[in-house]
């Protein structure tokens, strides 16, 4: 969409003008995504049911995507732990991530700490995780966080990518896929593409295990997450 | 007022974090305050030196009319959840008007020996341009708001001490709490209770006044701290 601004400045200098205008909103938009993905951080959130992983995700990421040996994660209390922005290596290019929070999964947190967490980090993504235990207990986790999106209309406005990790596939891998897995979640899902169509972001499934780094399919999950940043970053890659 | 507790529960559909006692007659946004606010940050709580580690945490709940104050007595539990996570913790929290909450810290104050407490008090006047000077150079906080964080090395023992520093400051008890902050008499940003955290293991988002163990100072970037060793 053009503003006035632009239409009379091609108008009065033609297509050196147009040239001009693409010009300078490309130098702007590279500028903004130096800026997040180097120096501010990309705003995303990580949200999921109670022991899906959500800190050890975030402690992975913290370490550089290398694996964590000795990491005993405790329940994130009530409130969560603020999580400064924290540069990591994101397939071969280092990024500035900033998850803002890192936020407890029960029932009781939805309502409180996701939602003041939705509000005040303003997400370009949401990495979602679920695991293959309390199948009721994912789906009423994501049927909330889709709801919250819907509902908080200021906190969406710079959503761009919203990833389902389905976690722990050192558990389940060997006897499930992740798309056995998802069969329960066949409406949550249909759910989450429309409202991605409709709200105007990426939406991707993924099992994998946080603890060994890999998806279900053998690939990194390094590569997964390269994905998703790349798809939330100012200049989309 | 009533008295709340924070817990975690390990049986039944909803497990994890819940207020496990009847939050009826605490407003809906004092419980969120409360929820939020009640335990201390920070992570490691699963180390044995902090297992059975007990904080007392407050801070304003409501600052219209008698104002009251949320007083919660948390503690390190050696709970362990289905999956063996621990640093598992509990809060008791009592919801006090600003009235008794003067008398409780008193009564708490009177509660520790008396040698701690002189201690205490030779600690913080031996530190009084360290107060004054460090919590100016806070760059985290708002210097209308400055956060003071102490540290000393962390044992159960050591930490009457600290709270006993502590205590000696919210309760203005001496000519140093000034240096912390000018009573709302004289200084009409004072906060009229003064919100503090006698243990807590990280000091970002925390209380006014915090006290962390040593080990975990070493973290905080750009956060100055008094050393009460």
């Amino acid at each position: 969409m053009t503003t006035l601004f632009e239409r009379v400045f091609v108008s009065v200098f033609g297509q050196t003008g147009r040239d001009f205008i693409d010009g300078l909103q490309r130098s702007s938009s590279s500028l903004s995504d130096f800026v997040y993905v180097k120096v501010f951080g990309l705003p995303f959130i990580v949200l999921g049911a109670r022991q899906t992983g959500k800190t050890t995700l975030i402690e992975w990421m913290r370490h550089n995507l290398h694996e964590l040996d000795s990491f005993a994660p405790e329940p994130t209390a009530p409130g969560g732990d603020s999580v400064p922005a924290f540069s990591a290596r994101i397939g071969g290019e280092g990024m500035r991530l900033k998850p803002t929070r890192d936020v407890g999964g029960e029932y009781d947190m939805w309502e409180t700490d996701w939602v003041e967490l939705f509000r005040v980090a303003k997400p370009r993504g949401i990495i979602f995780l679920v695991d293959h235990t309390d199948v009721l207990a994912h789906k009423d986790a994501l049927n909330f966080v889709m709801n919250m999106i819907d509902e908080e209309i200021e906190a969406k406005r710079n959503l761009k990518a919203f990833l389902v990790l389905v976690n722990k596939s050192d558990l389940w891998g060997g006897k499930l896929s992740a798309d056995d897995l998802l069969h329960s979640y066949g409406n949550e899902v249909k759910r989450l593409k429309n409202q991605a169509a409709r709200v105007g972001y990426q939406t991707w499934i993924v099992g994998g295990s946080v603890r060994d780094g890999v998806t279900d399919s053998g690939e990194t999950l390094t590569a997964s997450l390269r994905t998703f940043f790349n798809a939330i970053r100012p200049k989309p890659r | 007022m009533p008295t709340l507790t924070l817990d975690y529960v390990l049986e039944g559909r909803q497990r994890g974090y819940q207020f496990t006692s009847d939050t009826r007659g605490v407003a809906p946004d004092q419980l969120k305050l409360i929820w939020r606010n009640a335990i201390p940050r920070g992570s490691a709580w699963s180390d044995p030196a902090y297992r059975g580690a007990r904080s007392l945490k407050c801070f304003t709940v409501d600052d219209a009319g008698a104002g009251s104050v949320a007083v919660c007595d948390v503690i390190g539990t050696d709970q362990v959840d289905e999956v063996g996570r621990t640093g598992i913790r509990r809060a008791v929290i009592q919801v006090m008007r600003y009235a008794e909450y003067q008398a409780f810290l008193r009564e708490r104050l009177a509660a520790i020996p008396a040698a701690v407490i002189r201690d205490a008090e030779r600690a913080l006047y031996a530190r009084n341009w360290d107060l004054l000077l460090k919590k100016h150079s806070n760059a985290v906080h708002s210097p209308l708001k400055p956060q003071t964080v102490f540290t000393d090395d962390y044992s159960p023992e050591r930490w009457r001490f600290v709270e006993a520093c502590l205590l000696l400051l919210v309760t203005r008890a001496t000519v140093l709490t000034n240096l912390i902050e000018v009573t709302p008499k004289v200084n009409p940003f004072a906060d009229r209770a003064l919100s503090f955290t006698t243990l807590a293991l990280d000091a970002r988002e925390e209380s006014r006044l915090v006290a962390i163990p040593a080990a975990k100072a070493a973290g905080l970037r750009g956060i100055p701290v008094v050393n009460l060793g």
